[in-house]
C-alpha cells in the first residue's frame, strides 16, 4: 500500500469530501486523524469505518476559525502517532451574498476559517513534521478561479489560500515537503436538487456532477511518492466544466 | 495492476521522458505500442525491455511531421490489437532560435512536429477509439507559460498544442475521454546532455533538483488511470516548483 507508515491529518473530515479523502488515504495505508469542528459524533462514524477496513483512525475536534486553534488542533494531530506526513486543509466553509451588504463580523469569521486557519495550521505542520515525504493538499474550489455574483469573499478567501500554498512550496520544498492546491467544482458531497444538477452536468465535458470519491483519488495521488515533482500547482477537478461565452454558443447548437 | 487490458501508443518513446512514459505505462500491465521517427534499434531496445518484465509490446516508425504521417501511425498503432485506450503525444522538439533568424522551414518543421502531429494523431484516436477509459496525455513543455528569448516558435507550438487538448476535452468528454498535458520543466534526458546550463536550474525549483523522466512518467500514468478520471482540459506543470520570478530571486538573494 503506498501510503503504508504515513500519517495524515484531514480537517472538516467527518463528512463530503473530506471523510471521502480520509476514508482514501486510510485505504492506501495512512494512519488517519479526522477532525470536525464541535461535535466528534460524524467523525467517530467515520473512523469506526476506517478500523472496520482494518485501518487506523482518530478524531481530533477544535473550531478552526477561533484564535489559535488551528495551531493548537495540529498539535493534538500530531501527538497521536508523534508523526504526521500529509496534512489535507479539507475544512472550509461557502458563502455567497453582496459585498454591500456583507457585515464585518461574518467577513472576518468567514477569511479566519477559509483563510487564516489555513495558513496557521501549515505553518505548524511545517514546524512539526520531520516527514520526508510531507505533503500539504489545500481543498479549495472552482470559485477561487470563477468569479460569480455573491461569490467574492469566498473567492478572495479561497484564492488567498492558494497563493498561499504556491509560495509556502518555495519554502518547504528544500524538505522534500510538496504543497497543492485542489479546485473541486459541484461535488455530490449531499444532496441537491436536480435541476441544479443536470444544468451544471450540461456544462461539464463528462456530462457530470462530481462524486466525493473522485476528488479523494487526485489527493490520494498528491499525497503519494508518484506525485513527487508536483508542487505549487492548483489543480481544478471539475470534470473539465467550462462555461465561456465559445461554450455556450457551441452547446447552443 | 491498474491498466491492465488497456493499450497505448507513446509517440517518441525510443527514449528519454517518452521511454520512461512506456515502461512506466506497461509496468500498470497497458499493451504498448513504441514509436520513433526512424531509430529502430532503440525502439525495438525499448520494448524488448517491456517484454524482459513480462509486458507487451510493438514497435512502429514514421516520421510524424509529414503528411498524414501522425495520422497513418494511430491507425496502424490501433490495428495491432484493434483497441486503443491511451495516447501519449509525446514527440517534440525543433531548433530554437531568435526570431529574425528563424528559416520558414524550421518554423514549419516546429509546428508540424509539436502542434500539427498532435492534432492529427488526437483526431484519429477520437475516431477509432471505442474505449470507455479513453485517455489522451499531451507532453508539453514549461516554455508554453514561461517566456524566454529563443523559444517563441516552441512555446507557440506547445501552447497551441495545449489549448487543443483544452477544447477536445469538451468535444470528447461525452465519451468519457479525457484530454490533458503535462508541461515539464528541466528534465534530466539525452537531449540536455554535456550541456553546462542545467546545472543553474535546480536553485530555482523548490525541490532543488532537475526533473528525471521518471518523475514526469508517474504524473502521466496517473493521468492515464481511472483515479484521474475527474479531470480533463488541464496543463499540469511538473516542474518540481520551478519559478524564477522577480520576488523569488529577491528572495533567495537573501
Amino acid at each position: 500500500m503506498r501510503l503504508a507508515g504515513r500519517t495524515a491529518f484531514v480537517t472538516g473530515s467527518s463528512r463530503g469530501i473530506g471523510a471521502a479523502i480520509a476514508r482514501r488515504l486510510a485505504a492506501d495505508g495512512a494512519k488517519v486523524v479526522l477532525h470536525a469542528s464541535r461535535s466528534a459524533e460524524r467523525a467517530n462514524e467515520v473512523a469506526e469505518a476506517i478500523r472496520a477496513q482494518g485501518g487506523t483512525a482518530d478524531v481530533v475536534l477544535g473550531d478552526l476559525a477561533g484564535g489559535d486553534t488551528a495551531i493548537r488542533v495540529m498539535d493534538e494531530a500530531f501527538a497521536v502517532h508523534g508523526a504526521l506526513d500529509i496534512f489535507v486543509s479539507n475544512a472550509g466553509a461557502p458563502m455567497s451574498g453582496p459585498i454591500v451588504e456583507l457585515e464585518p463580523a461574518v467577513l472576518d469569521a468567514h477569511l479566519a476559517l477559509n483563510l487564516r486557519a489555513v495558513i496557521l495550521a501549515t505553518a505548524q505542520f511545517a514546524r512539526l513534521t520531520t516527514s520526508e515525504h510531507g505533503r500539504v493538499v489545500l481543498i479549495s474550489s472552482a470559485s477561487a478561479s470563477q468569479p460569480a455574483c455573491g461569490g467574492a469573499v469566498y473567492s478572495a478567501a479561497k484564492a488567498g489560500a492558494e497563493g498561499f500554498i504556491r509560495s509556502a512550496a518555495q519554502e518547504l520544498g528544500e524538505r522534500g515537503i510538496t504543497l497543492n492546491s485542489v479546485e473541486p467544482g459541484m461535488t455530490l458531497s449531499r444532496e441537491a436538487p436536480q435541476a441544479a444538477v443536470d444544468k451544471i452536468a450540461g456544462w461539464t465535458a463528462l456530462r457530470r456532477v462530481g462524486m466525493p470519491e473522485d476528488i479523494a483519488d487526485i489527493v490520494a495521488f498528491l499525497a503519494s511518492d508518484e506525485a513527487r515533482w508536483l508542487t505549487g500547482l492548483t489543480i481544478p477537478a471539475t470534470g473539465g466544466q467550462v462555461a465561456s461565452a465559445t461554450t455556450i454558443f457551441a452547446y447552443d447548437k | 495492476m491498474r491498466l491492465a487490458g488497456r493499450t497505448a501508443l507513446v509517440t517518441g518513446s525510443s527514449r528519454g521522458i517518452g521511454a520512461a512514459i512506456a515502461s512506466r505505462l506497461a509496468a500498470d500491465g497497458a499493451k504498448l505500442v513504441v514509436h520513433a521517427r526512424a531509430d529502430r534499434e532503440r525502439a525495438e531496445a525499448v520494448a524488448a525491455d517491456i517484454r524482459a518484465g513480462g509486458g507487451t509490446a510493438d514497435v512502429l516508425l514514421g516520421d510524424i511531421t509529414e503528411g498524414e504521417t501522425a495520422t497513418g501511425l494511430v491507425r496502424d498503432a490501433f490495428a495491432i490489437h484493434e483497441a486503443l485506450d491511451i495516447l501519449v503525444c509525446n514527440a517534440g522538439g525543433g531548433k530554437g532560435g531568435l526570431i529574425t533568424d528563424q528559416p520558414v522551414d524550421v518554423i514549419d518543421s516546429v509546428l508540424a512536429l509539436n502542434l500539427r502531429s498532435t492534432i492529427l494523431a488526437t483526431a484519429e484516436f477520437a475516431r477509432l477509439t471505442k474505449s470507455d477509459q479513453g485517455r489522451v496525455v499531451f507532453i508539453s513543455s514549461g516554455m508554453a507559460t514561461h517566456p524566454a528569448p529563443g523559444v517563441a516558435v516552441g512555446a507557440a507550438s506547445k501552447a497551441g498544442a495545449e489549448a487543443f487538448m483544452r477544447s477536445v476535452a469538451q468535444e470528447l468528454g461525452p465519451r468519457g475521454i479525457t484530454c490533458n498535458s503535462v508541461a515539464p520543466g528541466c528534465t534530466r534526458t539525452e537531449m540536455i546532455a554535456g550541456q553546462t546550463w542545467p546545472d543553474q536550474v535546480p536553485p530555482w525549483t523548490a525541490l532543488r533538483r532537475l526533473g528525471e523522466p521518471e518523475d514526469i512518467a508517474d504524473v502521466v500514468a496517473f493521468l492515464a488511470s481511472d483515479e484521474a478520471r475527474w479531470l480533463t482540459g488541464l496543463t499540469i506543470a511538473a516542474n518540481g516548483g520551478l519559478v524564477t520570478t522577480a520576488a523569488n530571486i529577491l528572495a533567495r538573494a537573501k
